[in-house]
């Protein structure tokens, strides 16, 4: 078949371009790839697999997995997986029991701090999934319990008894919920207390914690007091459930004097705890009548 | 080249090498496939077709090799082993006119020089995503070096040589339904 130089010019530039294709597609970082690449592979793989259960059958039928039990009269091989079976059961009630008592540990330390007061409600949750920050939302945490469980929109969520992580959202479904973590929240009240003595609460400066870049808080001091690096800022807005109050948000990483107004002092505060990263909270807020 | 005879055949390499090829796995070295069938087009169709088949190889091995971001998240990595491919294809079609095609060590020999050749490339490619913040190149996360890796990358495509040698028969035997016409327009020689 004869073909023009202007087809093979077209098949030379549409070569170089696919090539060109292969190399970016090749350098693109790895969370670009995430998500849409595997939803293409699997028009592909979902084919192959008609393929694929013949022939790995054919495999294991050439070449089985070893067993290490193989000479052992049949006798002797049933007992000995009767007896693996039971320790597996063994070790799964030892596993539960421990981390029901983790559990009840975390529970009593989110209820026994005494700035919780005495009607307060926990419900203890395991993050099942995590939405990454994007340019639309700073990111939210999936826990494994929702309305079914008694969690209600609002609820506070922490993180080894003191540690404040962020909010139950409105959309509560049945069987999950979503929590916002702190720095996605609207602006909130704090007091910084210094790590190594003990501050009044009345001496202690007041800040509005305004969420900024990077996952970061600033707020700006105008009244006296020097608020310095390594200072913790603790919650003391009333408008939040009273379980949440005293709670430590963050640690104050720069301090210094504003640019354009040197009298006030600017802070930028750190989470404590990096809320995508938790793998449980403990969910409290205020009950009618005690618990 | 009738693309749909070698697509069918591509399909059928990349189910086996997933597959299949474990069976004759030694010490973690197994061989693969898919580089036999390259090769083989490679030696007898003209050099844009072997350029395609090479990419669109490249491509289904990309697709069907999932790596994890972050330990959970599946992805693939689509390029480097399309470059490999048409790297790998680019030394054999000057060497094609040296061997003596229907030879099955000639073959052998080919399929392991392409298979290195595919091998460094891709090698390459992941030490520069190894850059990228939160990407190991894969034989940083089977706490290995790159030279072992390389090592085990040459043994593999030894392995793929051999297979290719016991594969020349049955490919030669389907040399019709391939259909190869033999022109090499994009060459200043024909090959």
């Amino acid at each position: 078949m004869h073909r023009s130089k202007r087809q093979l010019r077209n098949e030379r530039r549409a070569w170089i371009a696919a090539l060109l294709t292969a190399l970016a597609m090749s350098l693109i970082p790895t969370r670009w790839l995430v998500g849409w690449t595997s939803e293409v592979a699997q028009l592909v793989n979902v084919p192959m697999v008609v393929l694929k259960h013949p022939v790995s059958a054919v495999r294991a039928w050439l070449r089985p997995i070893p067993d290490p039990r193989e000479a052992a009269p049949d006798m002797m091989r049933a007992l000995e997986s009767e007896l693996d079976a039971a320790r597996t059961l063994y070790k799964r009630i030892e596993l539960e029991n421990e981390s029901l008592k983790e559990r009840i540990a975390r529970l009593e330390r989110a209820v026994a701090r005494p700035e919780a007061g005495d009607r307060v409600r926990a419900i203890d949750a395991t993050v099942v999934g995590v939405t990454q920050p994007s340019a639309r939302s700073t990111g939210s945490l999936t826990l494994n319990v929702g309305a079914w469980h008694g969690v209600t929109p609002g609820m506070v969520a922490t993180w080894e008894g003191d540690m404040l992580v962020g909010r139950v959202a409105d959309s509560v479904q049945r069987f999950t919920s979503l929590v916002i973590p702190a720095v996605g929240l609207n602006a909130f009240e704090v007091r910084f207390f210094p790590p190594d003595r003990d501050l009044p609460v009345a001496a202690a400066p007041k800040g509005l914690l305004t969420p900024g870049k990077d996952g970061l808080w600033t707020t700006d001091l105008t009244q006296p007091g020097d608020v310095a690096e390594g200072w913790i800022a603790r919650l003391s807005d009333e408008r939040w459930p009273a379980p949440a109050r005293a709670l430590r948000v963050g640690v104050v990483e720069q301090s210094g004097p504003r640019d354009d107004a040197p009298l006030m002092r600017r802070l930028v505060v750190r989470p404590l705890v990096p809320a995508l990263r938790v793998p449980n909270v403990v969910l409290t807020d205020e009950t009618e009548g005690p618990q | 080249m009738t693309w749909p005879t070698f697509l069918i055949l591509l399909v059928v390499a990349v189910v086996l090498d997933s597959s299949f090829a474990p069976v004759f796995a030694i010490e973690g070295v197994q061989p693969d496939f898919t580089p036999a069938l390259v090769v083989f087009v490679a030696m007898y169709a003209a050099r844009p077709t072997t350029m395609w088949a090479a990419f669109v190889g490249g491509l289904l091995v990309d697709l069907t090799t999932p790596a994890l971001f972050e330990g959970l998240r599946p992805y693939q990595l689509i390029g480097p082993t399309i470059l490999g491919y048409v790297f790998g294809a680019m030394v054999v079609i000057p060497l094609r006119t040296i061997v003596v095609r229907k030879n099955p060590l000639a073959f052998g020999f080919l399929v392991v020089l392409f298979a290195i050749a595919a091998m460094l490339v891709t090698t390459s490619i992941h030490s520069a995503r190894g850059w990228y913040a939160g990407t190991l190149p894969p034989w940083m996360e089977e706490e290995q070096t790159a030279l072992r890796w390389m090592w085990h990358g040459t043994l593999e495509a030894v392995a793929s040589g051999v297979l290719a040698i016991l594969l020349a028969w049955p490919l030669q035997r389907m040399l019709g339904a391939f259909g190869f016409s033999g022109a090499a327009p994009w060459s200043s020689r024909r090959n």
